[in-house]
């Protein structure tokens, strides 16, 4: 029992040191943002880090949820009659959560595991430490340009994953189950409001943001050689995709009671 | 109490001119939760001198020289240099003052996502308004200093261990310090390579008058570049002296360490 205690303990304190690190760091990079030096070099190195290299998984994950998401929706709609309206359900759910959502969850695996294994190997082999050395703040060169570029590639993937989903949707619904062209994109894009895509581009955004601190912050926190590298690398992950699940269904609920998006 | 080779003042720092000092250790201390890895150290680095501190691994020499350019924070006391509180300076001012100043780390501590000649460039292109040619001029200058010339392609990987290190020397005096801080500068090094490093410290010192803080292990070294020895035991400066004065000491701590004896008040054996 006491041991149970200890380790239960022993998590509240480190999970209460991890969130207060991630929260000082996000102050920091606050700073960082208002007063600069800008490593613009390292802004656009990482937006291509982010956007270029998880442009192909993204398109592959949206293309097959918007097919799979049509092919369910109409089996459902089919009951009521209500095929028609496949393309704007398809459209609605790839625009407002999917593609928000699962676009994140793949950038969270892909680059913010690559940040949090990348600050970690700089940790352990004293990088950090030399930046520091030469008068450089590593938040402002390390943090700064990651967040950046994710709370901006991350939108751009959305808008690119949300048409490859729509286009999955339409392939299914019109070649596989015999939808009219049409009134399939029709369907789409008639009932589809700006607020649709909106709300997810703004979710999105603010998953990056949440993506590349917690990601920098593993990396931080990284000490003990490669096995601590690869600790961070895949704490960064799961700590990410959790974020991004719980916050999503907050976010969502203040985005629709706030401005209905 | 230091059983010290040179005369030591009141507060047990090694006497000096107080113009001279450049590096000011007062009272220094850093616990570690139970672990008192430094108390109370006094010590002082004339202007231009090369002091170097040896000591068993984890006697604290690594926490010494962090705390000098101000990577951790001592629990309490007071690190100067050049007359300033490092722990007390704001953030500009701290960038000011560790432009001055230029480290080497044990393992170099290169970044391996950039060349050579981009590691070197580094500082140059962080701190100063030269343009692209000038950059690629001085760092051909340090990359010659160390023995690279033309190396500014590689990468870091592609480098053996030695090279790594004259690299790191090359990026650590690339804007032109006035103190360098060496880590354990020949750990790892076969010994003629470990002599090699000692020549360019030796000559950079010459070179561009730096003061020097060297930690260190390694006493073929130490006596090398030394103008002074200090020997860290303890978390306390057990002796201070010249390379001289340390080998004729009868302190049987530094007579154990220098001559590297399994047997003795080090290991209690």
């Amino acid at each position: 029992m006491t041991r149970l205690l200890t380790a239960v303990g022993q998590w509240a304190v480190r999970l209460a040191s991890d969130a207060g690190e991630t929260a000082l760091l996000f102050g920091s990079t606050i700073a960082g943002l208002v007063s600069g030096p800008y490593y613009v070099r390292s802004w656009f190195a990482q937006m291509f880090e982010i956007g270029n290299r998880s442009l192909p998984v993204v398109l592959v994950t949206a293309g097959f949820s918007g097919a799979v998401f049509a092919l369910q929706t109409w089996e459902g709609f089919a009951k009521f009659g209500a095929t028609g309206l496949v393309g704007f359900a398809v459209a609605r759910g790839m625009t407002r959560e999917l593609v928000p959502v699962m676009a994140s969850l793949m950038v969270a695996g892909r680059a913010g595991s690559a940040m949090a294994a990348e600050i970690g190997t700089m940790m352990v082999t004293e990088q950090v430490d030399a930046l520091k050395t030469m008068a450089v703040d590593p938040v402002r060169y390390l943090v700064v340009p990651r967040v950046l570029a994710a709370a901006l590639m991350l939108p751009i993937l959305v808008v690119i994953g949300d048409l490859m989903g729509i286009f999955g949707g339409y392939a299914v619904a019109v070649r596989m189950l015999g939808a009219a062209p049409t009134a399939y994109w029709n369907s789409s894009f008639d009932f589809l409001d700006i607020q649709d895509v909106a709300g997810g581009l703004l979710k999105a955004s603010l998953f990056g943001i949440m993506i590349a601190l917690f990601s920098c912050a593993r990396g931080f926190r990284t000490s003990g050689g490669a096995q601590g590298v690869g600790r961070a690398t895949t704490g960064a992950m799961v700590t990410s995709s959790m974020a991004i699940l719980v916050s999503d269904f907050f976010l969502t609920k203040l985005l629709l009671s706030l401005w209905n998006l | 109490m230091p059983t010290a080779a040179t005369p030591l003042d009141a507060d047990g720092a090694a006497t000096c001119a107080a113009d001279e000092r450049f590096i000011e250790l007062r009272a220094l201390s850093k616990r570690f939760g139970d672990l008192q890895v430094l108390g109370e150290i006094d010590l002082t680095v004339e202007r231009g001198e090369s002091l170097v501190i040896i000591g068993t691994s984890g006697a604290g020499k690594s926490v010494l020289l962090k705390l000098v350019i101000g990577l951790l924070e001592p629990d309490s006391g007071e690190v100067l240099v050049d007359g300033r509180h490092v722990s007390a300076q704001t953030a500009s001012d701290l960038v000011m003052l560790r432009r001055r100043m230029g480290m080497l780390f044990q393992y170099a501590a290169l970044f391996d996502s950039m060349s050579v000649g981009e590691n070197v460039a580094f500082a140059l292109r962080q701190h100063t308004k030269w343009d692209a040619e000038r950059i690629a001029d001085r760092v051909s200058e340090v990359l010659r200093w160390v023995g690279l010339e033309g190396a500014e392609k590689k990468a870091p990987s592609e480098l053996s261990g030695g090279m790594k290190k004259r690299v790191g020397l090359a990026r650590a005096i690339a804007l032109g310090p006035d103190v360098m801080l060496y880590d354990e500068p020949t750990t790892g090094l076969d010994p003629i390579l470990a002599d090699q490093i000692n020549d360019l410290i030796i000559g950079l010192r010459e070179r561009m008058s730096v003061t020097s803080l060297t930690i260190t292990h390694d006493m073929v070294s130490a006596y090398k570049i030394a103008d002074r020895i200090a020997m860290l035991y303890k978390g306390r400066i057990e002796a201070i002296g010249t390379p001289e004065e340390i080998q004729q000491s009868d302190n049987p701590v530094i007579q154990q360490f220098i001559h590297g004896s399994a047997e003795g008040p080090i290991t209690g054996l």
